[in-house]
């Protein structure tokens, strides 16, 4: 194995109580500042991917190697130390400011009797500031909208300093502009600052747009991971929705977009 | 620095240094709220159906401080009832009113329940057991506490057990636990009233189960303020901790939180406040419930601020209501009638006020 590799996950697989099984021999590698976009059906299984990666879930089978390292090897806050991790948008039932709750991303560098202070406030500011989000600070976290929380949740990661970040369904119940503010935002914090992301949505053109490296999961289990262009074609689009689509080149933009077929009946397969 | 805005659109900033305004917005509510602490202690140490005047209070507890070089303007009457009498059971009333308001907070951050009460795993109802137990065998009321204290321990150990029995470990397993074993406790103090003899001991178990003070001694009291005082500490330390457990389990253990440990602990150290108030004075409900309500009101909702005001009001309360308690009427009244009393038109004011959405 190459020792740049940031994230490894070694044949990989997960049953629920050993019976069900959801995925298996899942395999890729990813290296600094490197994206990797989990398309799949609902209920194929992306969601319980990410938490067998974040070590919330121990795999049936398989290891994930953090900087070569088994995560099974890493204390929790040492795990916390090198990758974040935002589940699908919750909602607290006690209500913090966007400010208290990013701060939140400190607590892997910090005791366990501490609070935050001034250092660690700094810290939220200048990232609040970088994603030209300050004026939220103050704002109930539970009252803000949909967009806005998915920008605290990102804020809260980059507070917590990983190398890698997980993202399970970033763009879920975002409309059209907020979905791409929240990809462009992504595929910037892997460009510019390195790091590596693995991110699940159910928009092809997400995975076309960031151009890295796509994983298709079908309702086997099975994960095809690899670049854009190898990986997402219209027969492996059609296979995984069951739906008629084209791959559209757009010369203005020089990539493909992906593009539902006609409504009719007969287009279903 | 990297701009990480994707658009030219930005979220306009209200204010330039919102924090700083916000947090000494909590530090002056907090600094208040001890002064009407100790305002509200000298208030009701000075009255009562003996009246001293509250200036006499002042020098007396000054003279149990610094014993020399002040006149003695009272009469020994008035020390004897100040120090002996009123002044152990307000320390206890303190103490008490202080852990379960701390209680409370903690279990309503951790079960991320607004409508959580501290005796949710069943140590109030296992304390009563033990005590009815104690009463029934004639032991005397050093026995009945200790009794009391090793039951509510032992029912949340049941209750924490019941998790692990069926290897789910998550909290809404807990809360199941704690609503069988309190079941379970409550039919078993039946069973001790039931048997009880009715002229004495069945008053003594009942008059036990609402909660009083009327028997507290600064010996009883000092024997429980040591752990009371220390894992007070422990839980206000923690309390930006439980603010990361209310996140969920998922994003705290995201956040590097060992969940069952620092869960444990604060369950752990919420529990063993609970039991020794409960062993100080019986069983006082709505404390716990509504204490921690009221600072959310006052305050917000963040733990790090909510836990310490929590006690401070806590501590607050539980003066007024045993001012109460022992002023009203010729005879003490006990103490959670007035704390149902005051507690069930407050909780609705509260929640009127903070329109919570009880889902």
């Amino acid at each position: 194995m190459c020792d740049d590799v940031i994230l490894g996950v070694k044949n990989l697989s997960y049953s629920y109580d050993g019976v069900k099984k959801i995925f298996a021999n899942i395999d890729f590698e990813l290296r600094k500042g490197e994206v990797l976009v989990i398309l799949g059906a609902n209920g194929a299984g992306k969601s319980t991917l990410l938490d067998c990666i974040s070590n919330m879930l121990t795999p049936t089978t398989g290891e994930i190697l953090l900087k070569g390292k088994n995560i099974a090897k890493y204390a929790i806050n040492d795990v916390a130390k090198l990758m974040g991790y935002v589940p699908q948008i919750s909602t607290p039932t006690f209500s913090y400011t966007v400010r208290d709750y990013i701060v939140m991303g400190r607590a892997p560098h910090m005791g366990i009797l501490n609070v935050p202070g001034p250092a660690e406030y700094d810290k939220v500011d200048e990232v609040m500031k970088d994603m030209w989000i300050s004026g939220l600070a103050d704002k109930i976290y539970a009252n803000i909208s949909g967009g806005e929380r998915q920008q605290a949740q990102i804020a809260r990661i980059l507070v917590q300093e990983t190398d890698i970040i997980l993202l399970d369904e970033p763009t879920n119940h975002l409309d059209y502009g907020n979905q791409l503010k929240i990809i462009q935002i992504i595929s910037k914090l892997a460009r510019i600052r390195g790091l590596t992301v693995v991110l699940t949505s159910h928009i092809p053109d997400h995975a076309i747009m960031i151009d890295e490296k796509v994983g298709i999961m079908d309702n086997l289990g099975h994960m095809t991971v690899g670049p854009v262009k190898e990986v997402i074609s219209e027969e492996s689009l059609k296979e995984l929705y069951h739906t008629d689509l084209h791959l559209v080149y757009i010369d203005e933009l020089k990539r493909i977009a992906c593009v539902a077929g006609k409504l009719n009946d007969e287009n279903r397969k | 620095m990297i701009n990480l805005e994707s658009s030219s659109k930005s979220i306009p900033i209200d204010k330039p240094k919102p924090q700083i305004s916000a947090v000494w917005h909590a530090h002056k509510i907090i600094y208040f709220s001890i002064f009407l602490f100790i305002a509200a202690f000298l208030i009701s140490l000075s009255i009562g159906r003996f009246n001293v005047p509250l200036i006499q209070v002042v020098k007396i507890l000054i003279s149990q401080v610094v014993p020399t070089g002040m006149e003695v303007t009272w009469t020994e009457q008035m020390q004897n009832v100040i120090i002996n009498i009123r002044l152990p059971r307000l320390v206890g009333a303190s103490l008490v009113g202080g852990a379960l308001a701390l209680s409370g907070a903690t279990y309503q951050g951790l079960f991320k329940n607004p409508l959580v009460s501290p005796d949710l795993l069943g140590v109030s109802n296992g304390a009563c057991v033990g005590a009815a137990i104690a009463i029934l065998l004639g032991f005397p009321s050093l026995v009945i506490q200790g009794c009391a204290l090793l039951t509510g321990l032992l029912a949340v150990l049941i209750s924490t057990s019941i998790p692990k029995f069926f290897k789910n470990n998550s909290s809404l397993m807990l809360v199941l636990g704690g609503v069988i074993v309190s079941g379970f406790m409550s039919s078993l103090l039946g069973i001790t009233k039931y048997v009880a003899d009715p002229d004495n001991q069945l008053a003594a178990i009942v008059y036990w189960t609402m909660g009083s003070f009327a028997t507290t001694n600064m010996n009883q009291v000092l024997l429980v303020m040591p752990a009371i005082l220390s894992v007070m500490v422990v839980l206000l330390l923690m309390r930006w901790r439980i603010n990361l457990l209310s996140l969920g389990d998922k994003e705290a253990r995201s956040l590097g939180v060992n969940i069952r440990k620092t869960r444990g602990l604060a369950i752990f150290c919420a529990t063993i406040l609970t039991a020794c108030a409960v062993c100080l004075c019986g069983t006082i409900g709505w404390v716990g419930l509504i204490i921690p309500h009221f600072g959310r009101l006052i305050i917000g909702h963040d733990n790090r601020y909510l836990l310490p005001i929590s006690t401070i009001i806590g501590a607050v309360f539980m003066i007024v209501v045993d001012t109460i308690a022992r002023n009203l009427t010729g005879s003490e009244i006990p103490l959670s009638i007035i704390t149902g009393l005051l507690g069930a038109p407050l909780f609705v004011w509260l929640l009127a006020r903070q329109k919570v959405r009880i889902s």
